[in-house]
């Protein structure tokens, strides 16, 4: 059965979208910080096996790519944390402070990066700013008589794997309900005995850690630049805002919608009303648009941080999940 | 050495450019507390419509019927920018005019859906909405498409000493600044500017109270847009060419950055933080100068600086350099003590609080 | 007694010092000549440095051949040292680079910022839409600017202070016109970036390919993104629904090695005849082994802004690979002569007179051949001679290789 490319490509965006955009919903949820360093956290993910496997030449084999990826990318979100956001927020700041400082870190990590890449292509001589990781991983496999694309199977596993843990341990464990009350309600939480400061370093690490496993598994896709966070930041925080930048299946459901719309949508829209093909970004806007004009997601958790918190009151429904 | 009525005109345009859009969006956000995100869209619209306008006009003013987009309308544009100056001047005015209005339009009728979706997603509506446009114009042949509009003559086109053509065009980017400066001042120190503030404090007691926000919000929004595309009609005489790809969200953050840099709810705020990001940028690119032939290519030690000292400033004052004032309309002055007023007396306090501050300690 | 002893001392004294004094004043004399000749030996070895600025994409989507091209630059500025010395010039030169992001508004302010601190001639911007922005403020304030890689015919306008050291893309669109034809193909897809650079290619191409008696339809796509997937899917429905026996991609060297990465996994698009613009020669993302599989089987063509008989490319071709271990990708050898052209022109008419090198460039450009072949200008400041280079992927030594198998000049191909 020839299963159309178009559908194959959108299983993949599903896949990549998720693990990056879920990351940012879990991380604005609890932290009230509308991070724009999250696309940072994603090129690093990408580059981390591109790297690893420059430095020592041989075939990486992906299950150490994967483990590399979420310490980069953890560490260098909680060191994000660490040196700007916690003492802004100790500071009592506005989240609309938290969002430029955010900024800062992006410019300066992104350059920081870019000044590293520059210095490892000098020195190892290999072209580092537009390539691919080499991964050990045969080009298909056969499963129950079907040829599969290896990396598409390893990569849907990868997504599910990660987001069924990331699951149980919001709704499971007593470390995941200690995140979900310190969203929820920070004053109760922190009377009960949570501390404020580990739920935010368990926050960013996994944030960051999730979001450097959607960098990659888009490298396992294509070829990335150290540009990549930048590139795919818009399309991500479309898919967490029509999750309502608080609730975790709906942003699931915002990387269904934004996937389809880049890569089946834009098909139908190319062959039976003749709108050019470079129209494609502009359809994930449209897309997000037409969802939130049409169902506008509750404000639950406050929503955006330009919008202050009533003192005391809180007129949001209850958060789902 | 450095040219320094160059650099100082040159700099200084682009200061007020950007001081001009940081002053349109310190009001959206800083006094009402509107996240206006699509900030560069109507910045974008001002610069085409500029560019539009002066080219069609020029070219059938003196007969040509070229598309203004071609290789053949920028040749006949050379020949005949600097003949007319008063037609050079007054598309100028035309196209200042003109901006406004369909920016703020624009602007206006943004509002509406944004009022569906609540405040809390106005950001985002506007964002997408800045990037489609951006994508349409990209599409869009009369004003170019991707090629985008070339030879934009200038209000100073007839003036044949180059450096006295810029000094004339940042003496009027400065009066239009200073306008606008002006205007806003008088805005937000009056019953306006407090309304605006407690719509910013707490729309909904503000309802309660029978202010019609929506109304308002959607008034200086339009009011907000329009000076914007006043903003981009100067970048795009001063440049002499538009493309879409000038417009992207980068800008709106930069723009976002001066304003909480300089502090929100303040004009003067708006003003500091565009100057310091603007220094910013230029004073970085000596580094080029001065730190040749090191292991990392000084570009990037630049823009890291960039991002460092946004994270710093932020870190040692986070409510921006600019303290926020009360709103100070002409009843505050009765209730004002004789200390505060004089501006003698501020400007004296003003230094003695400068020099104890060198010195390290705070003064009451 | 002591009177006389003293009358004889003082008598005595002057007479040894009238003695003394004309060899005292042949000493100072000889000081003195001597002197002179020192500041004669100064001023005649004395060296004057020279600033030439250039505005790169350092960060941004040009950013993977931009830092390419920086090598570049540091290349021409040492074999130029190098030729002064040689020719006993007291000149030398040196470079600030400036990142412009690959944006228009920056480009311009790097050239601001380099014009400020004195410089008269400026290499770069990469872009057409980054030239158009600055080119109103070189105009004005007389600064010659040279492109090495902007192909936009909307910008061949005569007499300004914009010189481009490569042809126009209406001449290369020719040349791969020609060359789809002789390859017997009469049907193709043109896939185009959205941008200036792709937009006037496609449009003279597809004027160039009817006059040959071919068709082409175009399909656009939109430029500045991380990953073309879906554009590549919908071009092979395209080219299937369509009949078309070849695909013509016009693309930068990032979005091109994407665009291939995935055509590859197309069975449909794997069996058509390929053919691309200059944007991705040089790219190493096309030397892999499953890109060079494609590359074979779909016997991929593309034209090229060289002349691969010119003996200073070859040597300039294998000096860069020496130095940055890859091969030099496209609009380097313009790019270098750039540079040379500057320096020339700063060393007959001096660095401070921006009119002044803007007539000294066209002379000294009119008779230079360098790397880039003939570096004659025409009247619009534009590079009167290209010739192109037909190139391809191909293994030499057990190694994937850019080589070129062709030539286009003066109208017509030449093989091997």
């Amino acid at each position: 059965m020839e299963i159309p490319v178009e559908l194959l490509n959108t299983i993949w965006y599903i896949c990549v979208y998720s693990l990056m955009a879920i990351p940012l919903t879990l991380s604005y949820r609890i932290s009230k910080v509308l991070n724009f360093a999250h696309g940072v956290y994603v090129t690093l993910g990408a580059y981390t096996a591109i790297l690893m496997s420059a430095a020592f030449g041989v075939k990486l084999s992906p299950f150490l790519a994967v483990p590399a990826a979420f310490l980069v990318g953890a560490s260098i979100s909680v060191l994000t944390d660490m040196m700007v956001f916690s003492p802004l927020i100790r500071r009592e700041s506005n989240p609309v402070t938290l969002m430029i400082a955010s900024m800062g870190a992006w410019i300066f990590i992104k350059n920081a990066f870019y000044a590293l890449v520059d210095i490892l292509q000098k020195r190892w001589m290999t072209s580092l700013f537009y390539t691919s990781p080499n991964i050990d991983l045969p080009a298909q496999v056969a499963i129950a008589g079907v040829e599969l694309n290896t990396r598409l199977l390893f990569v849907v596993s990868l997504s599910a794997i990660s987001l069924f843990l990331l699951g149980y341990f919001l709704t499971k464990t007593r470390l995941g309900m200690a995140l979900r009350a310190i969203a929820d309600n920070l004053d109760l939480a922190q009377i009960s005995g949570i501390s404020r400061e580990r739920v935010m370093l368990i926050t960013w690490l996994v944030s960051g850690g999730l979001a450097a496993l959607g960098g990659f598994a888009l490298s396992l896709f294509t070829y990335v630049s150290p540009e990549l966070g930048d590139q795919m930041i818009l399309q991500v925080f479309a898919c967490s805002v029509i999750g309502g930048l608080t609730s975790i299946p709906l942003t699931f459901v915002g990387a269904v919608i934004i996937s389809s719309s880049e890569n089946i949508l834009i098909v139908f829209l190319y062959r039976y009303l003749g709108i050019e093909l470079s129209f494609r970004p502009f359809l994930s806007f449209f897309a997000l648009l037409s969802v939130i004009l049409i169902r506008p997601p509750a404000g639950a958790g406050g929503g955006l941080p330009y919008r202050f918190h009533l003192r005391g009151l809180s007129i949001q429904k209850k958060s789902d999940s | 050495m450095v040219d320094v009525v160059s650099f100082l005109s040159s700099w200084l345009t682009l200061f007020g450019i950007y001081a001009i859009l940081a002053l349109c969006l310190d009001m959206e956000v800083g006094y009402t507390g509107m996240a206006n995100t699509g900030l560069v869209s109507f910045f974008g619209i001002g610069s085409f419509v500029a560019g539009y306008i002066s080219l069609t006009v020029f070219l059938s003013f003196f007969g040509y019927s070229y598309p203004i987009y071609s290789l053949d309308a920028v040749i006949a544009i050379g020949k005949i920018s600097g003949s007319n100056p008063f037609l050079s001047i007054g598309v100028f005015l035309m196209s200042l005019v003109v901006a406004f209005v369909v920016s703020g339009t624009v602007g206006y009728l943004v509002s509406y859906p944004t009022l569906r979706v609540g405040p809390a997603f106005l950001g985002i509506t506007i964002l997408s909405f800045g990037e489609m446009l951006r994508i349409f114009m990209k599409h869009f042949t009369p004003t170019g498409g991707s090629y985008g509009l070339l030879g934009i003559p200038g209000p100073f086109g007839w003036v044949s000493e180059p450096s006295v053509k810029a000094v004339l065009f940042l003496a009027l980017t400065l009066a239009i600044l200073a306008t606008v400066y002006l205007y806003f001042q008088t805005l937000s120190n009056s019953p306006y500017g407090r309304m605006l503030r407690s719509i910013r404090e707490d729309e909904v007691a503000s309802l309660c109270m029978g202010k019609p926000v929506p109304r308002i919000k959607a008034q200086l929004l339009f009011v907000g847009s329009g000076i914007s595309g006043i903003a981009g009609s100067l970048l795009a005489f001063y440049q002499g060419s538009v493309s879409p790809d000038m417009f992207t969200t980068a800008v709106t953050f930069e723009v976002w950055s001066m304003v909480i840099l300089g502090g929100r709810g303040n004009n003067r705020g708006a003003l500091v933080g565009a100057a310091i990001i603007s220094l910013l940028g230029w004073s970085s690119s000596a580094l080029n100068f001065y730190l040749p032939g090191l292991v990392v290519d000084p570009n990037y030690i630049r823009w890291m600086l960039m991002g460092a000292v946004i994270v710093i400033i932020l870190l040692y004052q986070p409510k921006g350099l600019v303290p926020e004032k009360p709103v100070q309309t002409k009843a505050w002055s009765l209730f004002e003590t004789k200390e505060e007023k004089g501006i003698l007396r501020k400007a004296e306090t003003a230094v003695k609080r400068a020099f104890s501050w060198l010195a390290g300690r705070s003064y009451k | 007694m002591l009177t006389f002893l003293v009358i004889g001392l003082v008598l005595g004294g002057a007479v040894v010092y009238g003695a003394l004094t004309p060899t005292l004043g042949q000493v100072a004399e000889l000081n003195s000549k001597i002197n002179q000749l020192q500041q004669q030996v100064n001023q005649l070895t004395q060296i004057t440095e020279y600033k030439i600025g250039a505005s790169m994409p350092l960060t941004g989507e040009l950013s993977d051949i931009g830092v390419q091209w920086r090598t570049v630059l540091e290349m021409a500025r040492d074999d130029l040292n190098a030729e002064m010395t040689r020719y006993g010039i007291k000149a030398k030169f040196t470079l600030v680079i400036q990142d412009d992001k690959t944006q228009p508004t920056e480009a311009l302010k790097t050239f601001q910022m380099l014009a400020q601190s004195g410089m008269k001639v400026i290499i770069g911007p990469a872009g057409s839409s980054q030239v158009k922005a600055c080119k109103s403020y070189v105009d004005d304030n007389k600064i010659v600017l040279i492109s090495a890689s902007s192909t936009s015919p909307t910008l061949a306008i005569p007499n300004d202070y914009i010189f481009r050291t490569v042809g126009s893309d209406a001449v290369q669109a020719k040349a791969l016109a020609a060359l789809i034809d002789t390859q017997g193909v009469d049907k193709v897809i043109v896939f185009h970036r959205d941008d200036e650079y792709g937009v006037a290619f496609a449009d003279f191409f597809g004027k160039e390919f009817k006059n040959l008696g071919g068709s082409s339809t175009v399909i656009k796509y939109a430029s500045g993104q991380a990953d073309y997937a879906s554009e590549v899917a919908q071009l092979s429905s395209s080219a299937k629904q369509g009949g078309v026996q070849g695909i013509v991609m016009i693309s930068f060297d990032t979005d091109g090695v994407n665009i291939v990465d995935h055509a590859k996994d197309d069975a449909f698009l794997s069996s058509l005849k390929w053919f691309s613009s200059e944007g991705v020669q040089g790219a190493t993302g096309l030397l892999t082994e499953n890109i060079a599989q494609f590359i074979l089987k779909t016997d991929y063509m593309g034209t090229r802004p060289v002349f691969k008989e010119n003996p200073l490319y070859k040597d300039f071709a294998t000096r860069y690979k020496a130095k940055a271990g890859a091969d030099a990708p496209v609009f380097t050898a313009n790019l270098y002569d750039a540079i040379f052209l500057a320096g020339w022109s700063i060393v007959r008419v001096g660095p401070a007179s921006g009119e002044a090198l803007k007539s000294a460039l066209p002379e000294v450009a009119k008779k230079y051949y360098g790397a880039s072949g003939w570096c004659i200008f025409d009247e619009a400041g534009d590079k009167l001679y290209q010739d192109y280079s037909i190139w391809t992927v191909k293994s030499v030594s057990g190694k994937n290789q850019y080589v070129d198998i062709g030539s286009y000049s003066g109208g017509s191909i030449t093989w091997g």
